[in-house]
């Protein structure tokens, strides 16, 4: 389609705003437009920052000659015709806005050629007026070149950070757009060394391991999208053990199209709720499928948000298929091996990011161009062999048991047993449910009153009788709760108890949710509330009897915190199960081990308790061979 | 030498004073035993601070003195020896002890008898004396009832009172309370009442064990500390401070239902109903029915575990007064089915949703008080 101008009526309607803040944000343009112009290599070049140039090249299907002015002016797209296109948008640009706001602010030229011509034409603008166009004898593709950005707006130009920064945000930027555009083969250079090669062809697999290296991408688990559905999830979830201590490593597209989600990373925050200790967040990148029809890409100026018509369907969406690939592909955390890791503390992986950094960059090969901060911030820090689909060493085996070596931990609805779908037992179009499965363990005795030692069929494993306890605790609660069958124990006199303005408040909203979770509490004037019943798995464990009020309370705080992703109903439950699981120290008999790795077998997430910290540890048998020397 | 005595009493001696043996001491001396020699006896002492208890064995003293050593180490060496004469000898400045038991020595490095902290005297108060089994009987029935978590420490304990000539003990963890009335052997001067450890009172039942002489039971002036005298140790314990409930208030004092049931047979189903409870919601229900004219009604006793199943027990009884629902977490149930004695049990209930009283013939004096679960029925 050639470029046209918008009507006055279609360009009142576009999202405007402000375009350009930064290099940065030039990058973002010109690389959309060369997306857009189908290209599969694209080169970007930076020199300080970008402040002083930001050249783009591409191969893609170029500009005409007697386009090329047009093609800087405002309101000017070869993308949309009329406003009746701004719904169902597929093309990253749609604006007509992108070349002419760049041009504005810096001295531009480009040079294009449409690959079935013989010549191309060359175009330079300075700060937006026209002052060379002329023919000019090019690869085919597009290569714009911005220099001295600002230059003519000095309050802007103020408001920019370092060159080191402002590289940072571009190193940001193509790392993003590398991982979302698998399909393309990015290459950034700055002030002539290579930042970041990736390789194109398509494989997301291979641009993470371009952009975070092979260790990372070992860990990722691939997440399968039914391409028939009208909504759907693909790409790649990082495995727990790759948890990092910020949400930049989640990156999302919806259509092929990066979004900068707050809304939609808080989906898949949550979909890691109880595979990752709190303040650690994934790696993830993943596309989200939905009709065109259903998105409005128009609502940011920067085109960084989508509006989704059914956003339900799309958080739903990805917390099924999220949650489903981590339990499938969960896997026990394997021990690391001592030798490994010299003179780390058991603390190695909590150790700050920060620090991981610092100690980054002295690792770091100087100019070796594959080693970008990502991938060696990746590399320092402690990395496990999975074993869960590992998706670059197919070689390891699965995690599932085939049933046949565990038939007691799958049971036959989660098989797929052949009479389940003819009884009807699972309600069409719902998922069942799928449990992660342990493998079958046998115990070999309690170790410091606080880990139940066992043997398994690869190896040795230590499990966290209070983390398991809680673990199993917890899904109990939360299906009865779930259920409206949380049993609540009456007191033999009902308890009043004083209540500060914000637990009244709290209280008073949630009397009905309090009442689920096993609470029967009335409010009694305005600072008093009477406790009726308590959740019998509190008196069970002996607590409560005393000052139930205050037990409440307790809860209510320590499920509080504010900034999780979780609502406080599930942490009251987390924290209700803590409190009734058996402690460490506590000595338990044999028969109490096996019957705790029982049920700790029939839950769906036995590898962590439901603060995310994991129940066990896997000492496999090769690395207990090599350790002692036996091979 | 110092003391010569028998391995066998030794050893009893020390597993006496054993459970007031500190586990983990911020004193550490309170992890030793003290011996010290008493008009030809040996008296053995042990403390956690909280609780101290005493005990007196026989032994050929040829001359006087005391000292400290490790109590676990001592105990479990005195354990493996043969039944034999034990001679002690003292160490040099008191600093231990060196023992001979037939071909077996051993030295105890320990500490001066000056170290261990002092054992306070209960005086000035009122002292009363109590038929050694009404007090162990009485205790079993009361003290499991007790609260073990101890956001509220009075619960964690027993509230004695004494009046007349009568004691009262209760003990109640907010979901139920048992209590029980017995006679003193002489009226007391004071209306007293305190508030002794659930863990020490264990520890009385233990060391009561079938003594027949009465027990003597003191309270200090202050009301602080009280002591139990028992035929060959002496028990000491600080009391838990603060307000016992007014527990009288809490037993119901009317009823719609009385059922009366045979012990064993309620323990026989209640016991079948448990093992789908455990695995299930814990809960026990039943569900009475009078009989027609003068027949007897029966009692069905029922437990569901989810997906697992269910089970149903009939057992007959003699039911006065309407049908009636109720339901109970299955180890309040248990605890006090285990505790009663005799043929029969009586339980007393109004509607679904108020506390049963469980009383027995055997015990006149006792009343047990559950808060039943609130469930849905069919
Ligand atoms: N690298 C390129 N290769 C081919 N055509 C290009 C390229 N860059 C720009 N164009 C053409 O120039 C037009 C204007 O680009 P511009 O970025 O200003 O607007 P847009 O991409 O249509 O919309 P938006 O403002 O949302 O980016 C595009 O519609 C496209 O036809
Ligand atoms: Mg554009
Ligand atoms: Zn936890």
């Amino acid at each position: 389609m050639s470029i046209r101008r918008l009507s006055e009526a279609t360009a009142s309607r576009i999202a405007a705003g402000e375009v350009i803040e930064r290099p940065a944000s030039v990058v973002k343009e010109l690389v959309e437009n060369s997306l857009d112009a189908g290209a599969t290599r694209i080169d970007i070049e930076v020199r300080d920052g970008g402040m002083r140039l930001i050249s783009i090249t591409d191969n893609g299907t170029g500009i005409r000659p007697d386009e090329i002015a047009l093609a800087f002016e405002r309101f000017a797209t070869s993308k949309i015709a009329d406003d009746s296109e701004l719904t169902g948008i597929r093309t990253l640009g749609f604006r007509g806005e992108a070349l002419p706001s760049v041009a504005s602010v810096a001295h531009v030229e480009a040079v294009s050629r449409v690959p079935i011509r013989d010549s191309g034409v060359r175009i330079v603008l300075n700060y937006g007026r026209v002052v060379i166009q002329e023919p000019a004898a090019a690869p085919p593709g597009t290569t714009v070149r911005v220099s001295d950005i600002f230059r003519n707006v000095p309050a802007r130009l103020k408001f920019l950070s370092s060159p080191g920064t402002e590289l940072a945000r571009i190193q940001h930027l193509a790392s993003i757009l590398a991982l979302v555009y698998p399909h393309v083969a990015f290459r950034l250079a700055s002030d002539g060394a290579v930042r970041l090669t990736s390789p194109g062809g398509g494989d997301r697999l291979a641009a993470i391991a371009a952009v975070y290296g092979s260790k990372a991408a070992q860990a990722m688990l691939a997440v399968e999208g039914d391409s028939t559905a009208a909504f759907s999830v693909s790409g790649l979830a990082g495995s727990p053990e790759l948890a990092r201590g910020n949400r930049t490593y989640i990156t999302l597209s919806v259509n092929g199209r990066w979004v900068q989600s707050r809304r939609l990373q808080f989906a898949v925050e949550q979909a890691y709720l109880g595979f990752l200790p709190e303040r650690r967040y994934p790696v993830a990148v993943l596309d989200v499928r939905a009709p065109f029809e259903d998105i409005d890409v128009n609502v940011h100026p920067a085109k960084a948000e989508v509006r989704f018509l059914r956003e339900d369907i799309v958080f739903a969406e990805i917390q099924r298929a999220i949650r489903r690939t981590l339990t499938e592909g969960a896997h026990v955390r394997p021990l690391r091996a001592p030798s490994a890791n010299p003179g780390i503390g058991g603390k190695a992986h909590h150790q700050d990011d920060g620090a991981a950094r610092r100690s980054a960059t002295t690792n770091a090969v100087p100019g070796d161009p594959a080693t970008t901060p990502e991938q060696r911030l990746f590399a320092t820090e402690a990395t496990w062999p999975i074993r869960g689909q590992p998706l670059l060493s197919p070689a390891s085996g699965p995690t599932q048991q085939t049933p046949t070596t565990g038939p007691a931990v799958h049971p036959a609805s989660e098989i797929g047993h052949p009479l389940s779908s003819q009884t009807g037992g699972a309600p069409a179009g719902k998922p069942i449910p799928q449990r992660q499965v342990l493998p079958v363990l046998r115990v070999v005795g309690q170790a410091q009153e606080t880990y139940i030692l066992c043997e398994g069929p690869d190896g040795v494993y230590l499990i966290d009788q209070h983390a398991a306890h809680e673990r199993v605790l917890y899904e109990d609660i939360k299906r009865r709760s779930a259920a409206r069958s949380v049993e609540s124990q009456p007191l033999l006199e009902p308890e009043a108890f004083d209540l500060g303005p914000a637990h009244a408040s709290f209280i008073e909203s949630h009397l009905e949710t309090l009442s689920t979770l096993g609470f029967v509490v009335e409010p009694f004037g305005p600072k008093t509330a009477l406790v009726r019943a308590i959740p019998k798995l509190l008196v069970d464990r002996g607590h409560g009897g005393g000052k139930a009020g205050e037990w409440l309370l307790r809860l209510i705080d320590e499920s509080a915190e504010r900034g999780r992703t979780d609502s406080w109903q599930d942490r009251l439950l987390y924290t209700m199960a803590c409190h009734a699981s058996v402690r460490a120290g506590q000595k338990l008999t044999n028969d109490e081990c096996r019957e705790l790795i029982r049920q700790l077998e029939q839950v769906e997430q036995p590898h962590t308790c439901p603060h995310g910290r994991p129940t066990m540890l896997h000492l496999n048998s090769g690395h207990l061979e090599r350790e002692f020397g036996r091979r | 030498m110092w003391v010569t005595c028998l391995q066998e009493n030794l050893s009893k001696g020390l597993s006496t004073v054993g459970r007031a043996v500190a586990a983990r001491a911020t004193l550490p001396v309170t992890q030793n035993v003290l011996i010290r020699t008493e008009n030809s006896r040996l008296l053995l002492t042990a403390t956690n601070l909280e609780i101290a208890i005493a005990t007196w064995i026989g032994a050929q003293v040829e001359h006087e003195g005391a000292v400290t050593v490790p109590a676990r180490m001592l105990t479990e060496w005195v354990n493996s020896l043969p039944n034999d004469k034990v001679e002690i000898e003292l160490l040099k400045e008191q600093r231990g002890i060196k023992m001979k038991c037939k071909n077996f020595t051993a030295t105890f490095n320990g500490t001066d008898a000056e170290e261990f902290p002092p054992i306070p005297t209960v005086k000035g108060g009122v002292t009363v004396h109590i038929p050694a089994d009404q007090l162990r009987g009485a205790l079993q029935r009361v003290v499991f009832a007790a609260a073990t978590d101890d956001s509220r420490p009075v619960l964690t304990g027993v509230k004695v009172d004494l009046s007349e000539s009568e004691f009262a003990l209760a003990a109640a963890d907010g979901f139920r309370l048992a209590t029980e009335k017995g006679t003193l052997k002489e009226p007391v001067s004071a209306e007293v009442g305190v508030i002794v450890p659930a863990r020490t009172m264990a520890e009385v039942v233990r060391l009561i064990g079938d003594q027949t002489a009465d027990v003597e039971f003191s309270i200090n002036g202050q009301r602080s500390q009280v002591l139990f005298k028992l035929d060959n140790a002496e028990i000491s314990t600080q009391l838990v401070q603060g307000t016992f409930p007014d527990y009288e208030k809490l037993i119901p004092t009317s009823h719609g239902t009385r059922v009366k049931l045979n012990l064993l047979h309620f323990q026989q189903a209640s016991k079948a109903a448990s093992i789908f409870a455990r695995d299930g919601s814990g809960i026990i229900r039943l569900i009475v029915t009078p009989g027609d004219k003068g027949a007897s009604g029966t009692v069905k006793i029922q437990a569901r575990a989810e997906e697992l199943g269910d089970n149903e027990s009939t057992v007959e009884a003699h039911v006065e007064g309407e049908a009636s629902k109720v339901a109970f977490n299955s180890r309040f149930l248990t605890d006090v089915l285990n505790a009663v004695q005799g043929d029969s049990i009586m339980i007393e209930m109004a509607t679904p949703s108020s506390p049963g009283v469980f009383r027995a013939p055997k015990h006149p004096g006792y009343t047990h008080v559950v808060m039943p679960m609130f469930v849905q029925w069919p």
